[in-house]
């Protein structure tokens, strides 16, 4: 007895012999597997990467700090470490104090100047926060650049640099007793140390993948140049390790350890030579939640608000008194806060809201009665563009008091340097339009024996509803004492809560961890990119595996005639396919690594401006590793079932015969199919574009894109019918074209693989020129009102707020510009906006911008409209509780992820978040990255925000360079950097090119790899049909003739799919190619089209070749 | 027990169908063979590939072993030819992936009721008794056209079908080979006393069997008994 073998048969042994033995046709396979797996799991990979990157540059730039706290006013230093103490340490341990300023720097000799700087004042604890060795220490004038600021100015360690920087203000510059001029410090610094652009040195409260641009100094050198010694005004709190994320739920429990005392928070509390209680604020006013806390709790101590205001002037008839102050209270009768007394001895008597009361002092001096009309005239309380604006209202004079008690009280009016700290009036040096020459003698008397002592009384409400503003109502809040209210108790009951006051903590690393997610999910925009590449490499993988069935036709028949089912006979080879698959897939995804790596490496280099800035590195997540495989074998495993679906219905004894689907089509179902299909995608294609005509922008764009796919796909859908016909023409015949008619003939004997040749190609080559529609082209011409540029010429930004007026002679002469600039300005017209700092959510910045730029925009510019948009005097309305805003679609769409109708909300950095109303978007615009609103809703958000930091200007076009260089030249101190609208729009046209750019490059490759695939089919069918081309080799055609017929059939079906591809294409692109919207890189793109026709025509005659090559006897008998 | 009535077989044209066998009908009890001679073109394989259940008539039925084949799922229909037919066809058809031992075995990859032990004893048994008991890990490229028809007998004997069919058997082999595997062929058949129907153009090989009809104008014709 012979011994039985072994192993025993079983189904995988079978597959294993089966992938043993058609191991050419598996391994090919396998490669097609190898790809698909590689690009897709580097695509998850170049996602792993940029996140992984962006969180790490985030970090990084952050240290330890995980949260911080800039305020608008100084604290005291020990703040840091009261917090520090009251903290709980199991989460921090460490906080230090600083002083973080937006400045401009500048290079003394060759003037270059470089905006946009953070000017970081710091102790020596603060480089211990981050991995980075700490720069030496700093001297008083010392100075510590970062790398990028330093080759931006061009200075070297030892070379001084001019230091702007913000002069701090107490009363808020927007309202008349601000200051408009004067507003910048200049310092001259000398560079210690230039430090590297990592770590703190590249420290960034608002993450973005730019290199910032930073300036260290020592903290109370620069706290006494702002003459604000011992303080500070920024907070950065530190935990153990840069890598660990704070939990969100202990935001609350950070923030309620943080206790600013009032003087951190600008407010005092005293007792007055009366006897009383005066609650009131270093910035003049109270803000709004000092008053209502004080209120509140010491409503039971009858607490007594006060509003005190300058009139210009206090008349009755034409007698007037210059420059008094006025207090609107409500008159109490219990001292010390009253009686206020009326000549008559009389405690006087509440005022109405048209009602007023003097001193006898002013009572005298205007000849008053009781009764008498007073007019006061003063400034409105807030000023735009610089300009204050004096206006009037008129009083019915209902008591004389006299000038003592409580009456005679100088303490009601607040401190404002420069005036009440001085002793004559004459010696006044206010920020507002003051006339000297108004002030007589016995003002300077009234002035020398009552100081700032106030004139005359209204009514709070009146006095509140005259001079209140976004600032306040209130400038003091008088208490009057008990034995258990004491300026002690005062000063520990009043508790304003501080992140009202703005005392809020932002916690960055964890907003900057959640940022890195980044606006743009770079994986699937990888897998959009490399979507042909994955699509070609799958298609392969149906059409090898088709082929490979195909071939194993007689195989699958011997099987299905001694009795495996169809399906058993199904699961044999798809277990052949799986075993290639996984085997395929795992070496794919090692590949992917590596095609992760080129891909990077090209972001880095060509494709530079899709990312701004080369800071991507290789980060991989087993997770995508394993999804990668997992989708790349499922993805395959489809392709393998769909090329063996047609098989099902194979006639067994075809199968025997050696015939596989192809054979089996019924040619005259398929060719009526194809014709309805051709019918219906035609007539889809023509209404789809007369459709687009009547559109315009991206509508039209994507219609007509609709159109040529449709035309694309009738057209296929035509060559398949004429191939399943046979209707290529009659073979016979003479003439040079007669091989070339029987390639034709020869591409029709499989017209499924040859219309899906054509369709592959046709696809790529349609995806490749049609996205060239896309392309934006920035508007040669700026002038345009209704394009991207708003009809500007140009768009500037500035670091320090501009509070004049740049469009009046005036406003520029306070700005201190030359005549000669000054003439030049005139001809301009500049739109000044509000500007509340942000992120970034423009496509420049990839981090997702969680709280993005906002821009109030003037009523003047939301008139003169622009940027397409017709909506633009809704932002000026009321809907309901929200505020309107206006977007940049791309803004909307990609960075926020929003459109119209929907709400956004927003911290405004006082623990409240604002609602913010979608309602217009404007397309292509030099507004992307920003918030739009009305300038109004924005002060009523931003209180806070001064002057004006973003512009839009108006200059004729052949003074735009003239005019943004008068601008820049005159407004240095500011930081002001003004850019012609059209460069704007470039910039950002450059990300969306870059990344069609890449599109098409990698488009390109797949379409290289879909045509070296199809020359591997093309090799296979050629070896199939060696019989055939032998018999012809013994029937006398030459070898070189049988060449010739290989590759016509080859180049036939080449030069019809990129002739369809292209031509249906350009329908795609039409109304962009007559309107000259679209810039197609032609030379690019018939360089890669050039570039397949070759390679694929190359690997035929390789293919070719090899086959007339083989023995004649041999090919005869089909071995 | 094979019945074959009235079968009727058409294919459709672009004009009027085509009639390839107009009501053949034929009996075939176990233990006899049966020879089908014709002409090319006359439509000898189409009824095999009909009674072998490869091909379903336009009408008329086929009944074997008391079943009617074509009223069976296309699953039970597949387990039926697995159980009760076995092919040998004149392309041998055998996977050339696989070895000999695996040739024969491979109907019982398919379905196996009886246990693997049972199938390679009897896969042994039949490849000692058509020659091949040596070289059971060669593979089809390795042997001769004759050894390969051997393996394919072996591999349609394996299942203990009730009838054997096969396709010119020995259209593709020299005159010595085909009378060797028409010998074998027949006593195979006569051992396992099953039913045989060889198409064949052979009139030698025809002479084996106990039974010739001829197709004629697609009807079966019976045909003189050979001496």
């Amino acid at each position: 007895m012979t011994p039985m073998p072994d192993p025993r048969p079983t189904s995988w042994r079978f597959a294993l012999d089966s992938l043993r033995y058609h191991r050419r046709i598996a391994a090919a396979l396998a490669g097609a597997v190898v790809i698909a797996t590689a690009v897709l799991t580097g695509a998850l990979v170049i996602g792993d990467s940029m996140r992984g990157s962006l969180r790490s540059l985030a970090l990084d730039r952050l240290g330890r700090i995980d949260d911080c706290l800039v305020v608008d006013r100084f604290f005291r230093v020990e703040l840091a470490d009261e917090f520090e103490r009251s903290m709980p340490t199991a989460v921090h341990e460490e906080v230090v104090a600083a002083i973080i300023l937006p400045g401009t720097l500048e290079q003394p000799d060759s003037h270059t100047r470089a905006n946009r700087v953070m000017l970081i004042g710091y102790d020596e604890h603060f480089w211990q926060l981050g991995s980075d060795p700490a720069p030496p220490a700093l001297a008083n004038d010392d100075i510590v650049l970062n790398e990028p600021l330093a080759a931006e100015l061009g200075v070297k360690v030892g070379e001084d640099v001019i230091v702007r920087l913000p002069t701090p203000s107490d009363i808020p510059r927007d309202s008349p007793l601000g200051h408009k001029t004067e507003t910048i410090t200049n310092r001259r610094a000398h560079v210690k140390a230039i430090v590297p652009a990592r770590g703190l040195g590249a420290f960034n409260l608002f993450p973005t993948q730019q290199l910032p641009h930073n300036a260290y100094l020592n903290r109370e050198a620069l706290a006494k140049a702002l003459d604000e010694p011992h303080r500070a005004n920024a907070l950065l709190v530190a935990g153990r390790s840069q890598d660990v994320i704070p939990a969100a739920d202990a935001d609350s429990q950070r923030q309620s350890a943080l206790h600013p005392t009032l003087d951190d928070l600008g407010l005092t509390v005293r007792q007055t030579p009366r006897g009383y209680i005066n609650l009131g604020s270093r910035r003049m006013l109270l803000d709004n939640e000092a008053v209502g806390s004080a209120l509140t709790e010491f409503a039971a101590d009858h607490p007594q608000p006060v509003m005190t205001y300058l009139a210009n002037t206090i008349a009755i008839g034409k007698r007037e008194i210059p420059y008094s102050t006025i207090s609107a209270l409500d008159f109490t009768a219990e001292p010390p806060l009253g009686p206020f007394e009326t000549i008559d001895g009389k405690p006087a008597e509440p005022l109405g809201e048209n009602e007023i009361a003097i001193n006898t002092w002013a009572a005298e001096q205007l000849g008053a009665k009781l009764g008498d009309e007073v007019q006061l005239k003063y400034f409105e309380p807030e000023s735009t563009h610089g300009q204050v604006r004096e206006t009037s209202r008129t009083f019915r004079l209902k008591a004389i008091l006299k000038l003592a008690g409580a009456a005679a009280d100088p303490e009601l009016t607040p401190e404002l340097k420069g005036v009440t700290d001085q002793l004559s009036i004459s010696d006044w040096n206010p920020p507002f339009p003051f006339e000297p020459k108004r002030v007589r003698d016995i003002d300077e008397k009234y002035w020398d024996d009552h100081k700032a002592t106030p004139k005359a009384f209204v009514a709070l409400r009146a006095g509140q509803a005259m001079w209140g503003s976004r600032f306040g109502n209130t400038t003091s809040i008088r208490v009057a004492p008990t034995k258990a209210l004491t300026v002690e108790s005062v000063a520990a009951r009043w508790q304003p809560g501080p992140v009202k006051m703005g005392f809020e903590l932002r916690p960055v690393k964890r907003l900057a961890f959640e940022a890195s997610a980044g606006t743009t999910p770079f994986d699937g925009l990888f897998l959009g990119f490399s979507f042909y590449l994955i699509v070609a490499a799958v298609m392969l993988v149906a059409l090898l595996f088709r082929l490979s069935i195909e071939r194993r036709a007689a195989e699958i028949g011997t099987l299905a005639a001694i009795g495996f089912t169809p399906r058993h006979i199904a699961g044999l080879l798809i277990c052949e396919g799986a075993a290639i698959s996984l085997v395929a897939a795992i070496i794919g995804a090692g590949v992917g690594v590596g095609y992760a790596w080129l891909m990077l490496w090209g972001l880095r280099t060509w494709w530079l401006p899709a990312i701004g800035a080369p800071f991507v590195r290789l980060f991989v997540s087993p997770g995508s590793l394993f999804n990668g495989i997992d989708i790349s074998i499922l993805v395959c495993l489809g392709a393998i079932i769909w090329g063996l679906w047609p098989m099902r219905r194979v006639p067994v004894r075809q199968l025997l015969a050696g015939q596989g689907a192809e054979a089996a089509t019924d040619a005259r179902t398929t060719g009526r199919l194809s014709f309805w299909v051709a019918r219906i995608s035609l007539a889809l294609a023509a209404i789809t574009s007369l459709a687009g005509l009547k559109l315009g922008g991206m509508a039209q764009a994507g219609a007509f894109f609709a159109a040529g796919f449709l035309a694309m796909f009738g057209v296929l859908a035509i060559a398949r019918r004429v191939l399943v016909r046979g209707a290529t023409g009659s073979v016979l015949g003479s003439g040079p074209t007669r091989l070339l008619r029987l390639a034709l003939r020869n591409a029709a004997r499989n017209p499924g693989r040859s219309t899906l040749s054509i369709g592959l190609v046709a696809a790529a080559s349609f995806l490749l020129v049609a996205v060239s529609a896309f392309h934006l082209r920035p508007p040669e011409d700026y002038q345009r009102r209704d394009s991207g540029t708003g009809g500007f010429a140009l768009v500037a930004e500035s670091d320090q707020p501009i509070l004049s007026d740049l469009n009046t002679e005036d406003g520029r002469a306070d700005m201190g510009i030359s005549s000669s600039d000054d003439k030049t300005l005139a001809a301009a017209h500049v739109y000044a906006c509000r500007l509340q700092p942000g992120s970034d959510a423009s496509c420049l910045n990839l981090y997702q911008a969680q709280q993005p730029r906002c821009v109030g925009l003037p009523k003047a510019l939301l008139e003169r409209g622009g940027f397409g948009f017709n909506g633009w005097p809704k932002l000026d309305s009321s809907v309901n509780a929200s505020t309107p805003v206006v977007l940049d679609q791309a803004t909307a769409q990609y960075a926020l992820h929003v459109g119209v109708g929907d709400t956004l909300r927003m911290p405004d950095g006082r623990g409240n978040t604002i609602p913010l109303l979608i309602v217009g978007l404007v397309e292509g615009s030099i507004l992307q990255g920003m918030v739009l609103m009305d300038e109004r809703r924005f002060l009523a958000h931003f209180p806070d925000a001064a002057g004006y930091r973003f512009f839009l200007i108006d200059a004729p076009p052949d003074k735009v360079r003239d005019v943004e260089q008068a601008l820049e030249r005159s407004l240095s101190d500011f930081g002001f950097d003004a850019q012609p609208t059209v460069e704007r729009l470039a910039n950002l046209a450059t990300v969306q090119n870059t990344y069609l750019s890449t599109f098409q490059s990698l488009g390109g490759l797949g379409l290289l790899l879909g045509t070296l695939g199809l020359a591997t089919v093309q090799l296979r069918a050629v070896f199939e049909r060696r019989g055939e081309l032998a018999l012809m080799r013994a029937t006398g055609f030459s070898r070189r003739q049988l060449v010739e017929l290989v590759l016509f059939e080859s180049a036939a079906l080449l030069l019809a799919g990129l002739g369809v591809g292209v031509a249906t294409a350009l329908i795609a692109i039409a109304p962009q190619l007559f309107g000259g919207a679209a810039s197609v890189p032609w030379r690019g793109l018939s360089a890669t089209l050039g570039l397949v026709l070759v390679a694929g025509l190359a690997a035929s005659t390789l293919a070719a070749r090899a086959v007339v090559r083989m023995p004649l006897v041999e090919s005869l008998r089909g071995e | 027990m094979l019945l074959v009535h009235d079968i009727l077989k058409q294919y459709p044209t672009r004009s009027t169908p085509l009639d390839v066998l107009r009501g053949c009908s034929l009996e075939l009890d176990a233990g006899q063979s049966l020879a089908i001679l014709g002409p090319s073109g006359s439509g000898k394989s189409t009824l095999l590939s009909i009674i072998g259940t490869l091909d379903r008539p336009t009408s008329g039925t086929v009944t074997l072993d008391e079943r009617d084949p074509f009223e069976l799922s296309d699953v039970e229909l597949a387990r039926f030819r697995n159980r009760k037919i076995g092919f040998v066809f004149q392309d041998h058809h055998l996977l050339p992936q696989c070895s000999v031992w695996e040739n024969v075995l491979l109907p019982t990859l398919a379905e196996c009721t009886e246990g693997y032990d049972q199938a390679s004893q009897r896969a042994t048994m039949l490849l000692e008794r058509v020659g091949l008991a040596e070289r059971l890990d060669h593979l089809p490229s390795e042997l001769s056209g004759g050894e390969r028809q051997r393996v394919a007998i072996a591999r349609a004997l394996i299942r203990k079908p009730a009838l054997l069919l096969a396709d010119e058997p020995t259209g593709n082999l020299d005159r010595t080979t085909a009378r060797s595997i028409g010998e074998l062929l027949v006593e195979l058949q006569q051992q396992e006393r099953i039913m045989l129907l060889v198409v064949t153009h052979s009139a030698e090989l025809a002479a084996r069997l106990e039974r010739r009809v001829e197709i004629d104008d697609g009807r079966l014709v019976a045909c003189q008994a050979a001496g």
